[in-house]
């Protein structure tokens, strides 16, 4: 195609790159429009919003909010990530445990992890400590199923091969195993950053002084609605950002599953995936 | 510089009748077989016959019903460091995770050897297979044929003087296997190795083998062991020619065609 | 046999454990209740007409949510996949959509709707719209090249092509997106019940909470946790007869 437009490839670049933005342009430009002169009392104008979301950013408000909540999911999120893989692999591994406690997993992760942040933070008040708990406990229980299920789909002429060369357990486990359920895994860490997103910005609003989720109910309890608003797109943002940076970092430590070249500059164009994981 | 320069280090591998079922339903019955040092044994039979389920008994990654499998005196109850293992599947035995060389690594890693000496003796033996230069690429990077080499490459390095083979070359396309059956022969003259092949494909038994055992019959018997005398030295076109191999070749075809 | 006593024992261990370590730790119940208190709090809830109109209001809210998640998101994913264009145009808002953590709208729709059911239903169906579209859009993508061409050779109207090409071969995977879906509905439920004053389980395992009827809001908690299960498992017996259905239509 390319090759067809000859030295004006770089207009077939741009058509290409427009194709994908041309959409959330026209959309963004048209909330801009029609808010310009939104009497509503709920829906200020986008450039109000915009006003509010810079200068909150300017003044460092909307950031130490931000650095509060992001260092309680990063915490939980890695607590959750050590916890569930650990186990996952020991449980995955060993089939008479696995079988034993299976039923109990099964009860124990349908409680939804929503369901249990009122009663630990009536529990252990507020603050950064039980905040890290509940998204700990609501993000341990994908990863660990993923991690399960993981290890369990090793293909058999892996473990031969490594039961033929007599590897010691502990290499097998760190070279062979855990590899082996990286893909897996990964897909469980994924589903498990929207649940500690989720858990932290509901534990926010149920209780707590701090963060992005105080940062927008305050907005709601001042009646600053151009606040809750900027917070509103500002996690947006946030969620989004994120999400971008674990693609990039699942495709590095999975460039042997998706077969990626090495010293190849590989370009993202959706960070989308097939959600066949166990949620 | 070469790990095995010894020649004819490999110990004899003795079955003495063998016999493997699973849960009521009986495979093998009393297969008594013996390697000798440097041999290169094939085993064919009809498909389905057990020649994995032997394989694997073998091995050790399995026990025998009955009888037991020797090794210089030793019974086999658990996978040896005397014995290797290439596998029919190419794509399921080398982790994908690993290159070329970590791979070949991994096994040495497991018997605690010093690392320089490890890479030393696994760049030599990927030397020995014909995959220098291709130390840093992942299984994904290499052809079927390439990613076979690594396996024997890795069997080689983990210091195994028998190596056991199922099916190794099946799913290549025949270039590569001839390549592959020449390198059989090559390694076992230079390093003394013994090899034992499973194999479905009686030309290539005909055409690697010392000996051929042929199994067949539900439970499997050992129903004939033909000796093919053609030398040491091979070579696809001219041994094929020869009338003998054809002789040989027609008698297990013939053996296995009327047990069915 | 030794199955379930592993199985048994597993349980057993569990609230032996919890029970040992609130007696001997002294733990005050409103932390950890006595497990026995907890076990008589499912009980009792079982008593209580605020516990059936609570899971009633959750169930039916959900229901609806996913409702118009469904209409909406099969409809529009099922275009997306089948439309490259479409799909690159909106492939930014979808990833941006998808990544957003939904509950934090809340306030926004508190603002705008008020706390309403009206608010807590919009919730749920823009939680299980991303996980329906996206499937869909998988689903209708994969449809295999060769029935494409049929369809293409056939001139088939549109709607005919929806109705019986698309929608039938994207199924499977509708159905994947349906699944997670369900268990999102009662997620976003809840955790709408809690955070704003709008009746359903999560509303009462709040309040209980507050009044420090720690043992009465935990069995809230399992009982939320049941209701997933129970949805699941109903999600289940529908895969299974689509399935069934499926297979059937295949071999006549
Ligand atoms: N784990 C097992 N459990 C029960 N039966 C098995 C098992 N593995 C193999 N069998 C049965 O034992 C018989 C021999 O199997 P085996 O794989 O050893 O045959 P094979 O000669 O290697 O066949 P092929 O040439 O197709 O590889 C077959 O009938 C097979 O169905
Ligand atoms: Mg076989």
């Amino acid at each position: 195609m390319a090759r067809r437009i000859g030295k004006h490839w770089w207009i077939y670049e741009i058509v290409q790159f427009a194709t994908y933005f041309w959409l959330p342009v026209v959309l963004v430009a048209l909330w801009w429009f029609i808010s310009s002169d939104s009497q509503s009392f709920f829906m200020p104008p986008l450039s109000e919003i915009v006003q509010t979301l810079l200068n909150d950013i300017g003044n460092g408000e909307l950031l130490e909010a931000a650095a509060f909540s992001m260092r309680n999911v990063g915490t939980g999120l890695s607590a959750a990530i050590v916890l569930g893989v650990s186990f996952g692999l020991l449980i995955g591994y060993n089939s008479v445990l696995r079988s034993a406690v299976w039923p109990l997993i099964a009860f124990l992760r349908a409680i939804p992890g929503v369901a249990i942040i009122p009663i630990v933070l009536v529990a252990f008040g507020v603050g950064p400590g039980p905040q890290i708990f509940v998204i700990a406990l609501g993000c341990v229980w994908p990863i660990l199923l993923n991690t399960i299920d993981g290890v369990r789909g090793i293909q058999s002429s892996i473990t031969d091969t490594a039961r033929a060369y007599r590897l010691p357990r502990a290499l097998f486990i760190r070279q062979v195993l855990l590899p082996a359920a990286t893909p897996q895994i990964m897909a469980g860490i994924r589903i498990s950053l929207a649940v500690s997103l989720t858990i932290m910005v509901v534990s926010e609003f149920s209780a707590g002084n701090q963060g992005l989720g105080v940062y927008i109910s305050s907005g709601v309890q001042s009646f600053a609605p151009s606040q809750v608003w900027a917070g509103t797109v500002f996690i947006g943002l946030i969620g989004y950002l994120t999400n971008v940076a674990f693609v990039l970092i699942e495709r590095r430590i999975l460039a042997w599953y998706f077969e990626i070249p090495r010293r190849t500059a590989t370009k993202i164009t959706s960070i989308a995936g097939a959600e066949n994981e166990r949620a | 510089m070469n790990a095995h320069s010894t020649v004819n280090a490999a110990p004899p591998m003795v079955v003495d009748g063998v016999s493997k079922s699973y849960g009521s339903i009986e495979v093998l019955r009393g297969l008594t077989l013996r390697v000798d040092p440097g041999e290169i044994l094939c085993i064919v039979g009809p498909s389905g016959v057990g020649k994995t389920t032997l394989l694997r008994c073998l091995s050790g990654l399995m026990p025998p019903t009955s009888g037991e499998v020797r090794v210089a005196d030793q019974v086999v109850t658990e996978p040896l460091q005397e014995i290797g293992l290439v596998f029919q599947d190419y794509r399921g035995s080398l982790m994908p995770w690993m290159t070329t060389l970590e791979n070949v690594l991994l096994p040495l890693r497991g018997k605690r050897m010093n690392l320089s000496d490890a890479r030393e003796r696994s760049l030599s033996c990927l030397a020995n297979v014909g995959l220098a230069g291709h130390e840093e690429k992942y299984p994904w990077e290499l052809s079927g044929g390439m990613q076979q080499r690594v396996a024997i490459a890795r069997a080689l390095a983990y210091d195994a003087h028998i190596l056991l083979m199922d099916e190794p070359f099946g799913s290549l396309d025949a270039q590569t296997r001839f390549d592959l059956e020449d390198l059989v022969l090559d390694l076992r003259r230079r390093l003394g190795i013994s090899v034992i092949v499973v194999t479905h494909d009686i030309d290539e038994a005909v055409y690697l083998a010392d000996r051929v055992v042929v199994l067949s019959g539900k439970p499997a018997t050992v129903i004939d062991t033909v000796a093919v005398d053609l030398g040491p030295v091979r070579d696809q076109v001219a041994s094929k020619g020869l009338a003998e191999f054809s002789r040989l070749r027609g008698r297990i075809l013939n053996e296995i065609r009327r047990k069915k | 046999m030794t199955l379930i006593v592993r199985r048994l024992a597993t349980f057993a261990i569990f609230g032996l454990v919890w029970a040992l370590a609130v007696h001997f730790g002294n733990v005050s119940p409103n932390i950890l209740p006595q497990i026995t208190d907890v076990a008589l709090a499912t009980v009792e809830l079982l008593g209580r007409d605020t516990f059936y109109i609570a899971v009633a209001t959750t169930v039916r809210d959900a229901a609806i949510g996913l409702a118009i998640a469904s209409v909406l998101g099969v409809s529009a994913g099922v275009a997306i996949g089948a439309m490259p264009a479409l799909e690159r145009s909106t492939r930014l808002l979808i990833d941006f959509g998808r990544s957003f953590p939904q509950i934090a709208l809340l306030p926004i729709f508190l603002l705008i709707l008020g706390a309403s059911s009206q608010m807590k239903v919009t919730l749920i169906a823009i939680g299980c719209f991303f996980p329906i579209l996206l499937q869909s859009i998988y689903g209708a993508r994969k449809m295999n090249s060769t029935l494409q061409d049929t369809v293409r050779a056939f001139r088939l109207p549109w709607r005919m092509r929806f109705f019986r090409v698309l929608l039938p071969s994207a199924s499977p995977f509708i159905l994947t997106g349906f699944r997670i879906a369900v268990v999102v509905s009662i997620l976003v439920s809840v955790a709408v019940e809690i955070t704003s004053p709008v009746t359903g389980i999560g509303r009462e395992l709040a309040e209980a909470r507050d009044f420090y009827e720690t043992d009465i809001a935990i069995a809230y908690a399992i009982y939320a946790g049941i209701l997933g299960v129970l949805v699941n498992a109903a999600v289940d017996q529908l895969e299974r007869r689509i399935v069934r259905w499926h297979l059937s239509d295949k071999e006549a």
